[in-house]
């Protein structure tokens, strides 16, 4: 007994001690982060994020396969932290330790025997998911790609080895007299059945030696986990409940007035929390539109890339002191703003603290902070809710004030900052796409008008966009629908300029387009495009905007439900592209679905659609950068070859930029004669066609 | 040593240009001005020789519609100072000779030691400007550079000559140079940036020497007017043959070639 408490007592010190120490550390590293304002408001949707996402899985069970077993083995640890106490119980109190107001309950004894063996068969499942997704074998298609799984191994036999010498302790427990509990615990009485021919003695040795060594292996298991990815165990919890909410999707996080990150001192500290988090499970990777075209950028192993560099910049991060100071070295190349320095960019102070490598290129290769669509479908994955595009944007926002973009980034930006607009055309001709229209569109600027348009560049510049356009207003026409424009006083809405990285002339865009929105008379706005959507919907509430905005689909759902277009059926066989901006960030996806309905279209989803959409490939300013054809297929080829195997001949889209990358990807594909990409409302003026047709040859 | 950057404003190129109501001039109510793209390129090459040999910068421009976010955006960029030549009417156009002719005593007053602006403008095409005001200064000057190098008392310059060649010569300095192209692509300017330097002022006004009295070469302008569209084209068919025997026919028939 003596020496089971002295054996017993010297591992719970070694392994506190350990772990401790490597918490205060990881503590004392994440809280020398930038500050990240606002992440504790709204305490009951954070306490209701951590019951759905922690207690419920709800993010891991999306994919029932790595899931199911993974809640269970959540659920399972929760139920065996009553072992845990029983066996320290055991160890350091009396042989029939209980846990008190609880006791030896037959139902707790069933539980705990019961998740013993239902975590070991999950530790199989994860073996064979491990297999079966070797990155060996697989390469970059695996989601272990790239990930320790070493670590993953070591993790995996630990938790068996819980659960091995629970079950062998309590199964010799049950020859030796020393188990409290009756045939509900099955496994361990299946289990005492083949161990009792062995005697009492031998029982007995087996008991004690079994207890220390579960004793032991937890001890040791906690110890391992602070030191590996399997942290999460402690940070996701915290992680989620101190995530942007109701998501990190939407509008997008912007602190210290979007001066951007060029050093891991100048990231926030929820961003190191993130970087610490990650079990590096490759959820965000496998859905990645840029890792599944072969582009550098891996979420997963950005985030591991940063976690690795925080951890070997924490002697130079401790020593600057509990996050009170922020040397921010500067390490620009470009000497104008270096001598800007002392006025310009710098509100996160500086320190003479030993130079900080700078995030790109010392860290990271700019190829990969530029790959980012900001899709979000990697923020949306993630099971403990980091904030990959928020990072991302940071550290881009510091190569966009530091000037170093491609040279066609900067020419567009150029062009959104001289013109308003990224075509580079004047602004008064923005709205010249009206003049052939044949009926007059209200200007919203001088009488009021119900819905306000807010068309957008490409579907205001773009010839083949201002088309769709063209028929949309012809639909609203037709349906009395009273809406009116902008003209000349709209200009780019500035989503994607904001996601480039430009806080600055983003925040131009917004002063010039509120000005010109306070000085119209409208009661809702609808947008052609999902990215104007997004930022106006999510952003310039924060500067003022206080009127609902819809997306087109929905106000053609609208029309169609309350019959003030009234259509006869295509009956045509048609997918649908949900738009990321649309889907993930919007939660929008029954409109466009709707319609399609009311068109009497059959509609043949894609495997990746609805919030776990698949991105052309524009968003986030990529559409004005070049890829490298080297790299091989784009996203939007990809997407269409997903399509081409559905059997299906439409391709319905429902934003001006799917529209341009996708009438490009069939060509590039070789797929222009068997899909036909068309945009919802080409669809419902068809529809409308047919009806008013078929009304003229009944009469 | 002081690096000068001669800008100027011209109308934007991407807005319909409508000519006045007078018929001498384009309407400049509505359109908007921006820096010539030109001038641009000989703001990188200052910044480049800044970066590199600690030069200061100032830039120059006359009070032209739009001037001032032109000149923000030069010191946003780095340019060290900036400085507004006023009491320069700028509702009309001005020709080079006469901007050349008001720079002309500031750039001597400023004591610098090296002047470069854009080779041509989209309203001085043949690029008379650096070549004009060198000439009123009795400074050496070079036109088509695509390469400046700073010595001591001279300037490397590299010079482009047309028909892929090229000539590299060291000149005297103070020199002035008009620039083709920089180094590199004129570095990006951040929108904070320029805010923060536009918040900040600091655009020197100094009031221009008026010009002398129009002086001999000063153009009268009578009319301006769109291309009028004249002639009309003739497509040649037949046989290659045939086809060559009508061209040099037709060079033939307007003494273009002679035989
Ligand atoms: S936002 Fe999209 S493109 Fe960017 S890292 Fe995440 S999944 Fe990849
Ligand atoms: S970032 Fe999230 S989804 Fe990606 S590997 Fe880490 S934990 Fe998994």
């Amino acid at each position: 007994m003596v020496l089971r408490i002295a054996i017993g007592g010297a591992v719970v010190l070694i392994g506190l001690a350990l772990g401790g120490a490597r918490l205060w550390w990881l503590a004392r590293l994440i809280r020398s982060g930038s500050p990240a304002p606002g992440r504790t408001k709204g305490a009951l949707r954070r306490s209701w994020a951590e019951l759905a996402e922690v207690l419920g899985q709800r993010k891991l069970l999306r994919r029932r396969q790595s899931g199911i077993p993974h809640a269970l083995t959540f659920w399972g640890f929760i139920i065996l932290l009553f072992t845990v106490i029983e066996a320290f119980g055991d160890v350091f109190s009396s042989k029939r330790f209980a846990i008190p107001g609880i006791g030896h309950s037959p139902v707790l004894g069933f539980l705990e025997d019961l998740f013993a063996v239902v975590v070991l068969l999950a530790v199989i499942s994860f073996v064979v998911i491990r297999l079966v997704d070797s990155p060996a074998r697989r390469e970059r298609r695996s989601r272990f790609y790239g990930s320790h799984t070493g670590a993953a191994w070591v993790t995996l036999t630990l938790i068996a080895l819980v659960m091995i010498t629970l079950l062998g302790y309590r199964a010799a427990q049950t020859n030796t007299g020393d188990f409290p509990y009756g045939s509900w615990a099955f496994a361990s009485h299946a289990i005492g059945g083949w161990l009792a021919p062995l005697g009492r003695g031998t029982n007995s040795v087996i008991e004690t030696t079994l207890l220390l060594c579960n004793v032991a292996v937890i001890m040791g298991f906690l110890v391992f986990v602070t030191y590996s990815k399997h942290l999460h165990i402690f940070l996701a919890p915290m992680n989620v409940g101190l995530s942007r909410r109701p998501r990190a999707l939407g509008a997008l996080e912007v602190t210290d007035g979007g001066s951007g990150a060029r050093t891991i001192e100048q990231l926030s500290w929820k961003h190191l929390l993130d970087f610490a988090t990650c079990t590096e499970c490759g959820r965000c990777q496998a859905a990645c539109p840029a890792w599944n075209t072969n582009k550098p950028l891996s979420p997963k192993l950005l985030v591991m890339g940063l976690r690795d560099h925080l951890f070997t910049s924490a002697p130079r991060l401790l020593a600057a002191g509990h996050g009170a100071s922020r040397g921010s070295a500067l390490t620009s190349s470009n000497g104008a703003s270096s001598a800007e320095g002392k006025v310009v960019g710098q509100s996160r102070g500086s320190s003479d603290a030993p130079a900080a490598p700078a995030l790109v290129p010392d860290v990271i290769s700019p190829d990969v902070i530029w790959a980012c669509t900001t899709c979000g479908a990697c923020v949306e994955q993630c099971p403990v809710d980091i904030e990959h595009v928020d990072t991302i944007v940071d550290i881009r926002r510091g190569l966009v004030n530091d000037g170093k973009m491609e040279a066609s980034v900067q020419q567009v930006l150029e062009n959104i900052a001289q013109q308003g607009n990224s075509f580079g055309k004047s602004g008064r001709m923005r709205a010249r796409w009206v003049r052939e229209l044949g009926f007059p569109v209200k200007d919203a600027r001088k009488e009021p008008v119900r819905y306000l348009w807010f068309v957008g560049d490409f579907a205001s510049f773009d010839e083949r966009i201002l088309e769709l356009s063209r028929t949309l207003a012809h639909v609203l026409h037709d349906a009395d629908v009273d809406f009116g424009l902008l003209y000349e006083g709209e200009r780019n809405a500035g989503n994607d300029v904001r996601r480039i990285g430009e806080e600055g002339l983003f925040e131009m865009l917004v002063e010039h387009n509120m000005s010109t929105l306070n000085g119209a008379q409208f009661e809702s706005i609808f947008t052609t495009d999902p990215h104007s959507l997004n930022t106006l919907r999510n952003e310039y509430p924060a500067y003022g905007l206080d009127k609902p905005v819809l997306h087109y689909s929905q106000l053609l759902q609208e029309l169609l439900e309350s019959t003030a277009i009234t259509v006869k059926p295509l009956g045509t066989r048609v997918t649908y592209h949900d738009p990321c901006y649309l889907a993930r960030h919007n939660r929008i996806t029954e409109a466009p679905r709707k319609v399609l309905h009311a068109l009497g279209c059959e509609l043949v989803e894609m495997p990746r659609h609805g919030l776990n959409t698949f991105c052309c490939g524009a968003g986030g300013g990529r559409i004005w950068m070049s890829d490298d054809p080297a790299l091989g297929e784009r996203p939007s080829e990809n997407r269409i070859r997903e399509a081409v195997a559905l059997g299906v001949d439409t391709f319905v889209v429902a934003c001006p930029k799917d529209f341009a990358m996708y009438s490009d990807a069939v060509k590039t594909t070789g797929h222009e004669p068997d899909l036909r990409v068309v945009d919802l409302v080409e669809l419902v003026a068809t529809a409308l066609e047919t009806a008013t047709l078929a009304a003229v040859s009944g009469s | 040593m002081r690096i000068l950057v001669l800008m100027r404003q011209l109308p934007d190129l991407v807005e319909e240009l409508e000519i006045s109501s007078e018929g001498t001039d384009i309407d400049r109510e509505l359109v908007k001005f921006v820096m010539n793209e030109f001038d641009d390129q000989a703001l990188e090459e200052a910044l480049l020789l800044k970066e590199s040999s600690g030069a200061e910068v100032v830039v120059v421009a006359l009070d032209e519609p739009d001037v001032d976010q032109a000149l923000y955006t030069a010191i946003a960029k780095g340019a060290d100072r900036a400085v507004k030549l006023t009491g320069v009417s700028n509702e009309r156009w001005m020709s080079t000779h006469e901007r050349a002719a008001i720079l002309a005593p500031y750039v001597e007053e400023s004591a610098a030691d090296l002047v470069l602006t854009g080779v041509q403008a989209a309203d001085d095409l043949d690029g008379q400007l650096a070549g004009v005001l060198a000439g009123l200064l009795g400074l050496p000057h070079a036109a088509v550079v695509v390469g400046v190098e700073l010595k001591d008392s001279t300037v490397l310059v590299t010079q482009e000559l047309g028909g892929g060649r090229s000539v590299d010569e060291e000149i005297d300095l103070p020199a002035v140079l008009g620039l083709q192209a920089a180094r590199q692509a004129p570095r990006y300017a951040p929108i904070s940036k320029i805010r923060q330097v536009t918040q900040a002022g600091g655009i020197e006004e100094v009031a221009a020497h008026t010009p002398p009295e129009a002086s001999a070469t000063a153009i009268s302008l009578r009319r301006l007017y769109v291309p009028e569209r004249s002639g009309h084209a003739e497509m040649l068919e037949g046989t290659p043959g045939e086809v060559a025997e009508r061209i040099a026919e037709i060079l033939r028939s307007r003494g273009l070639v002679k035989g």
